[in-house]
């Protein structure tokens, strides 16, 4: 066991470029106001609600916060951007970055304590758990940092096992024969496009679907292999949330953003950013 | 290490024994449940009726009745037990809609059935709760 345990801690805490690091936190910090503004705008709507249809989620209950209204939710949504523009900057690293995932998680939890909680969120928040371990980065930075690394993968792993968690809970509350039921006609009738239509009058072909999304789900620890293999993983997984959206309209864009961990952000035109100096590192290959 | 260790175990923990109340480490449930071949698609509809007596359906969205259709569905219960509760619905509905006045709403379950895997015939709807203004 000792011996699995360590290489499981080396591969973990494998050094990765800071600059990796410090475009996932402008991406995700900048993704913060587009969520909180415009692809989530209706968690902002639940100030408007009664604290009647409040049901607080256990965490909610625990640390008793208080019921969102037309003073809390406003004052959270202020604080949660302040914080993300401030990290955004690059400034105080660690302390934005902090306040930033707790009052997400806060923000979170005005959303989803109405009646239905998401599921498409919980790589997001580890990544802007994460993220702020890595202290001082900047997109140039390219020295490579076992502290940059272990939060890379720590993101890389949240989003295999939602992927992974999403098979196994199909069985739990599907059961094993999830795959041969009708769950995307479902989706389709309650939620469908013209393209989910049309689909779904093909017989067999949602079961399949099916068949095919369980194997996918199953297959996801295959992105944390460096190369192609995990190349082409990540293409599946640009294709499933394509076709997600084209059939019934869900995306799962904080999920999505979070696929960026896998990308080598490093490279993005370190000559353009700085064109009079040297460039040892830029095609020095670190896909993974 | 160790922090990293725990966070997996409750997120595997989650999966297996959790529910939707221990968010962030609930399972991963979207679309998990299982629907039989001949068995049946419920959803949730809305309706209101204007000062004229007109009745007009409401899509169930955050922007028009400032709860989203999965929300209004995960309290289906306790609107069918309490339809006074209903009232918020409206408050937030004319809040969106300046300019109407409701004095009907009613939530319905429209339910479409599946006869091997493909729906058949119209859809139904059963009256769920029903409010009124007093």
């Amino acid at each position: 066991v000792r011996p699995l345990l360590r290489g499981i801690e080396e591969w973990w805490l494998r050094p990765l470029p800071r600059a990796r690091a410090a475009w996932l936190r402008t991406i995700l910090y900048s993704f913060v106001f587009v969520d909180v503004l415009i692809t989530t705008a209706w968690v902002a709507r639940h100030a408007a609600l009664p604290g009647e249809l409040y049901r607080p989620l256990l965490i909610g209950r625990v640390l008793s916060l208080p019921t969102p209204g037309p003073l809390f939710v406003p004052t959270v949504e202020i604080l949660l951007l302040g914080c993300a523009a401030i990290a955004l900057t690059g400034r105080l690293p660690r302390a934005a970055g902090a306040a930033v995932a707790i009052l997400y998680l806060q923000w979170m939890l005005i959303a989803f304590s109405y009646g239905k909680v998401d599921h498409d969120r919980v790589a997001f928040l580890i990544a802007l758990a994460v993220l702020p371990t890595v202290g001082r980065a900047n997109v140039r930075d390219e020295v490579q940092d076992p502290a940059a690394g272990w939060a890379i993968r720590t993101i890389q792993v949240a989003v295999v096992l939602t992927y992974l968690l999403s098979a196994f809970s199909k069985f739990r509350f599907g059961g094993l024969d999830w795959v041969t039921g009708t769950t995307l006609v479902r989706a389709v009738v309650r939620r469908g496009t013209t393209f989910g239509d049309l689909v779904s009058e093909v017989p067999f072909l949602l079961t399949a679907t099916q068949w095919i999304l369980i194997g996918f789900e199953l297959a996801a620890p295959l992105l944390l292999i460096r190369g192609r293999i995990g190349r082409w993983m990540l293409a599946a997984c640009l294709a499933f949330h394509g076709l997600t959206f084209a059939s019934i309209a869900i995306v799962f864009l904080p999920h999505m953003i979070c696929l960026l961990s896998f990308v080598p952000l490093e490279r993005i035109a370190p000559q353009r950013l700085r064109p009079a100096l040297p460039r040892p590192l830029a095609h020095h290959r670190t896909w993974d | 290490m160790l922090a990293t260790a725990a966070v997996l175990v409750m997120l595997v923990a989650g999966t297996f024994w959790g529910q939707d109340d221990h968010f962030p480490f609930g399972p991963f449930r979207m679309y998990s449940i299982r629907n039989e071949l001949d068995g049946q698609i419920r959803g949730a509809v809305m309706e209101v009726v204007d000062a004229e007596g007109r009745a007009a359906a409401v899509e169930i969205r955050s922007d028009e009745v400032g709860l989203r259709r999965a929300e209004i569905e995960g309290q289906m219960n306790r609107f069918e037990r309490d339809p006074r509760l209903l009232r918020h619905v409206v408050h937030a509905y004319e809040e969106l809609h300046p300019s109407e006045r409701v004095t009907v709403l009613r939530l319905y379950y429209e339910t479409t059935r599946l006869a091997n895997g493909r729906p058949v015939g119209p859809a139904t709807r059963t009256l769920v709760a029903e409010w009124r203004r007093g």
